[in-house]
């Protein structure tokens, strides 16, 4: 079970996971090789999956994005839910309990393309509402 | 190709460089380049880590809709991303203003958690839902 230290050292991978491991040492206040050894730990237990690369999604091009929250009909939940997953233009998918079923970000190039994909998750069966949330920029 | 190396990239970024020229049929020195000109310009902002939260104890996945007085965004974003258990920030316009994407114990610091948010200067309202599942 990871303790202390290791949640530090998770919160600042999670920040920031391109700093050198000198640097990281330095912000945790932490000895390099003890650093070192607690991170490769962390990765061969399969605790850090994995790392991604963080992408500015507007200098990329893709110029509309939107947070879409759907509700489906109890019955077809399921189905709606792989039919969302299925978008190529999705980036997340969360199937939720709450204020919508779903959460569903999406990025596109121009705006006609995002009226598309829209009106692509309007007509699947078993939605009953979709809402637009226009999605200005992941903060993390 | 720019796209097809982020696409690689914001799925696993720990891929070696000649793994992503063999994946797109070109060369190690040309894949290197190019990410490194991607970070320069800004499209590839930094990199991040996916943690097994269960491993962490972490049992509750859920998300918050933040309304935040417009006055005070700037502020009040820096410390909601600055929490621990926030693996993930969205700020968006139409429902709530931001979105957060959080992992927590149990129901108890869950409410811890959401009380401290609600405290934050400048946070209006915070509506919880659970996540059951993240589809992709």
């Amino acid at each position: 079970m990871p303790d202390g230290t290791d949640s530090r050292i998770i919160g600042l991978l999670r920040q920031n996971a391109d700093l050198s491991y000198t640097e990281m040492a330095r912000r945790l206040r932490l000895n390099e090789s003890t650093l070192r050894k607690r991170i490769i730990a962390l990765r061969s237990k399969g605790i850090i999956r994995r790392r991604l690369a963080d992408v500015n999604a507007e200098r990329l091009g893709y110029k509309s994005r939107m947070m879409l929250a759907v509700d489906a009909e109890p019955s077809k939940l399921l189905d709606v839910g792989k039919r969302l997953a299925a978008i190529p233009q999705a980036r997340f998918v969360f199937a939720m309990s709450g204020e919508s079923d779903f959460l569903v970000v999406i990025w596109t190039r121009d705006n006609d393309s995002m009226a598309k994909v829209v009106e692509s998750v309007g007509v699947i069966e078993g939605v009953v509402k979709v809402t637009q949330n226009f999605l200005w920029d992941r903060l993390k | 190709m720019d796209y097809r190396i982020i696409d690689l990239l914001t799925y696993d970024a720990d891929l070696p460089y000649e793994e992503i020229a063999r994946r797109l049929g070109s060369n190690a020195s040309t894949v290197r380049k190019r990410i490194l000109a991607l970070k320069r310009r800004g499209v590839i902002r930094k990199f991040m880590v996916e943690v097994d939260e269960g491993s962490l104890g972490q049992k509750l996945n859920v998300s918050l809709g933040v309304d935040v007085d417009p006055t005070k965004f700037i502020d009040a974003a820096k410390r909601l991303t600055a929490i621990l258990e926030v693996a993930m920030a969205f700020h968006t316009s139409g429902g709530h203003d931001i979105f957060l994407v959080l992992w927590t114990k149990d129901r108890e610091s869950l409410a811890k958690l959401v009380n401290s948010i609600n405290s934050i200067d400048g946070v209006i309202n915070v509506i919880p839902s659970f996540i059951v599942e993240r589809l992709r």
